[in-house]
């Protein structure tokens, strides 16, 4: 049973040890989030408010708006939709049926966090945003489509995570890779 | 290539969103003359001008979006929330 309850990332086997493509500087740096701990909470149009403030007991900061990130003392939370949430490593809020959802989402989703110079010019050699800092600052949240498939971002410290569906994650793993490989590139799981 | 203001995601490319269809029609009751459900699915205005249009912003916030574009010059004049309590909220997050 011990061997069931071990987490297995999509990725694991699949991070390269070695110094990427272009040889010299790492231009951009891919981390996997082995553990992530993903809770989707949703509200209805009239209960978004009471939700919001649920979202807020949780990460002890005001429940982010459209497009935001906001970090409380206990933990993060995206807006991901108009109606909808994501609470990152912590446990999720109690929210009566009437009011709304909490779904987990541990599994469904695989973290990367893309760093270094060429972070957002690799990503955006397959996203249709606009990636650099100025327009997409620490705190930036979006969804959109890597490779026909549906994505979530967010610029945060170390980087900007990007959320690959677990069942896409190897083959958008495979062309994050060889896309950083002209900056020269670093891949790590932990 | 046309690109869409989202209430919620902002400006997005094209390729992001799914076309629905004309966002004019009015269906009418399930128990209505099969001519009249006929005239709903099939019949269509090609207009030349200002349409009314639904979009689902599938590869975003997945929000179903009514849309007024022009078929001459692909110019966007409107955009909202298909469903009016989800307008609400965003309305009042503005
Ligand atoms: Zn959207």
């Amino acid at each position: 049973m011990a061997e069931l309850a071990t987490r297995r990332s999509a990725l694991d086997g699949h991070v390269p040890a070695d110094h990427i493509g272009e040889p010299g500087a790492v231009g951009v740096n891919l981390a996997v989030t082995r553990e992530v701990q993903l809770w989707q909470v949703a509200a209805w149009p009239d209960t978004v408010d009471a939700v919001a403030k649920a979202v807020g007991s949780v990460t002890g900061a005001q429940a982010p708006g459209p497009r935001l990130a906001i970090s409380g003392p206990n933990a993060v939370a995206l807006r991901v939709e108009p109606l909808k949430w994501w609470i990152l490593n912590a446990e999720p809020p109690t929210v009566a049926s009437e009011q709304g959802a909490v779904v987990d989402l541990s599994h469904a989703r695989t973290q990367v966090t893309l760093s270094g110079p060429a972070a957002a010019d690799c990503l955006m050699r397959h996203l249709p945003l606009d990636l650099r800092e100025e327009s997409f600052p620490v705190g930036s949240v979006a969804s959109t489509a890597f490779h026909h498939v549906g994505v979530t971002l967010w610029r945060n410290d170390a980087g900007i995570a990007v959320f690959l569906p677990r069942g896409f994650a190897l083959s958008l793993w495979q062309l994050l890779l060889e896309t950083a490989a002209q900056f020269g590139a670093r891949a790590q799981i932990d | 290539m046309i690109r869409i203001h989202c209430p919620f995601c902002g400006e997005r490319d094209h390729s992001e969103f799914a076309y629905g269809g004309d966002g004019s029609v009015v269906y009418p009751a399930l128990d209505a003359s099969a001519e009249a459900w006929h005239d709903a699915v099939f019949l269509r205005e090609n207009i030349r001008g200002l349409q009314v249009e639904t979009w689902q912003h599938v590869n975003g916030c997945r929000q179903w979006l009514r849309v007024e574009r022009s078929t001459v010059t692909h110019e966007i004049t409107s955009v909202q929330a298909c469903h009016p309590g989800v307008a609400t909220v965003l309305e009042s997050e503005q």
